[in-house]
């Protein structure tokens, strides 16, 4: 099937999720102020004679205490809605991630199915049993956290916790504010938590590592306390043997192909020169950058100061361009972002950029 | 508390992260509840806070020298610097150099 149009779709649902958002916080404020004005002016009308409804809007006349009620109504209306929005973009979300890419098969998929005389290859992933709990680096333990999914979807999406895993959580970060389509299909089913990702299911616990003294969770996580990202992250941690490994760093293209199923590659940026750097990051292409670790060197030291940059190996996500050409980075911390680099200076701190294709056009 | 080269690291209600290093003085951010980022230079013995409490720098330690493409994350677990609650002595010791 065309995934375009699916694509098309689906980032046309996640824009009108924020604009249906927007409207309805906005339609709650004015009921909530027009029916707070009602239960304050009834009560003065009757004093002074005036009929109840005198001055004041139909809907407006409402016996006291139907404030509350009112207000409550919207709200379960904008939720519903809002959830109706939701689940159609993770039916489309699903049917991207199940359609067969003709002609490309990923590495980490299981053997082909024969060719002739054996069983129909099914279309979508089958539910495997419960994985087991990936195994935790240190101070954490798992609690039950239900399945929440985020209100907005963008490069804020998802902050890395007490885990040095900037490889997966930069190319969340990356997918989510450039191709939130690709994004894995998380859903609740049965007391699991289904991750789909290309190609592969990965059926979870209901729970998340959380920090041992505090109970917050302890790696990934959104800034607005919805439970996504943790499970995607959970469900790499299946797929790369632990917490533990994941802490010990790796590639942002292996994430990337893991996440979105699509081609990926990488780019020696030492090599390319500013041209090519600047046509990938405009491209709209999700793409992380990989510095060299700064603080090796006097130079790499003093750049890391003046760019505000970590001054480690460390991935960021690339959101684009400025005026000026300069190089705009998120880091996945969500904190401490660095300032923009020019791209000769960009070519002499990072060493490459992964990147992958949204779609097979 | 441990801070740890490749991630920030929870203290209280903010956040802490290795920025830099000049042995034996280590660069920290602070990120206070509110949003309010601080970055300053710190050396054993000094006091920094972070979401009203008072911590006293015991010890630091350089990052590992890693070859020039090494993979983003990588010694990620390394400590670069272990922080104790301050008592009322030591936090008057010496405070944090400023720097850029």
């Amino acid at each position: 099937m065309a995934e375009r149009p699916v694509q098309d779709a689906v980032q046309a649902l996640t824009s009108l999720r924020a604009a249906a958002r927007a409207e309805l916080d906005v339609l709650r404020v004015a009921t909530a102020v027009r029916a707070a004005g009602v239960t304050a002016r009834l009560p003065a009308a009757a004093a002074a004679g005036l009929p109840a409804a005198a001055g004041l809007p139909a809907a407006a006349c409402l016996p006291d205490g139907v404030a509350v009620p009112l207000v409550a109504a919207v709200d379960s209306a904008a939720r519903s809605s809002l959830e109706a929005i939701d689940a159609e973009a993770r039916r489309l979300r699903r049917l991207l991630h199940e359609t067969p890419q003709p002609g490309r098969r990923s590495p980490f998929a299981g053997p082909p199915p024969p060719v002739a005389g054996g069983p129909a290859p099914a279309l979508g992933p089958p539910t495997p049993g419960l994985a087991e709990e990936p195994e935790l680096a240190g101070g954490a333990r798992y609690a039950e956290h239900p399945l929440t999914l985020p209100d907005t979807v963008g490069p804020e999406l998802a902050r890395q916790g007490c885990i040095s895993d900037c490889h997966l959580v930069a190319a969340l970060c990356t997918v989510a504010g450039r191709a939130p389509w690709l994004l894995p299909s998380v859903s609740a089913v049965d007391g699991a938590v289904l991750v789909d990702v290309p190609g592969r299911r990965y059926r979870l616990r209901p729970t998340l590592p959380v920090d041992d003294a505090t109970g917050r969770l302890a790696y990934a996580h959104s800034p607005d306390g919805s439970t996504l990202v943790p499970y995607v992250e959970k469900a790499y941690a299946v797929y790369g043997g632990g917490y533990h490994v994941l802490g010990q760093g790796g590639l942002p293209v292996e994430a990337l192909y893991w996440i979105t199923g699509r081609p990926s590659y990488l780019l020696r940026v030492p090599k390319a020169g500013d041209d090519l750097v600047a046509e990938l990051i405009e491209s709209g292409q999700p793409v992380v950058a990989c510095s060299r670790p700064l603080g090796a060197d006097e130079a790499g030291a003093a750049a890391a100061l003046r760019y505000r940059l970590a001054p480690v190996a460390h991935a960021y996500a690339i959101t684009g361009l400025d005026e000026e050409r300069r190089v705009l980075l998120h880091n996945p911390w969500g904190r401490w972002h660095p300032r923009p680099v020019p791209l000769d200076v960009f070519a002499e701190l990072f060493t490459r950029i992964d990147w992958c294709e949204t779609d097979d056009d | 508390m441990r801070v740890r080269l490749g991630h920030p690291v929870p203290v209280g209600a903010g956040w802490v992260a290795f920025l830099g290093a000049d042995p034996p003085h280590v660069r920290l951010g602070v990120d206070e509840p509110g949003g309010a980022e601080t970055v300053a230079w710190y050396a054993p013995g000094d006091v920094l806070t972070v979401g009203g409490t008072r911590w006293r720098v015991r010890s630091t330690s350089p990052p590992p020298r890693l070859a020039a493409d090494a993979p983003p994350g990588a010694a990620g677990d390394h400590v670069v610097a272990v922080l104790v609650p301050a008592d009322d002595a030591l936090s008057r010791g010496p405070g944090p150099r400023r720097g850029p």
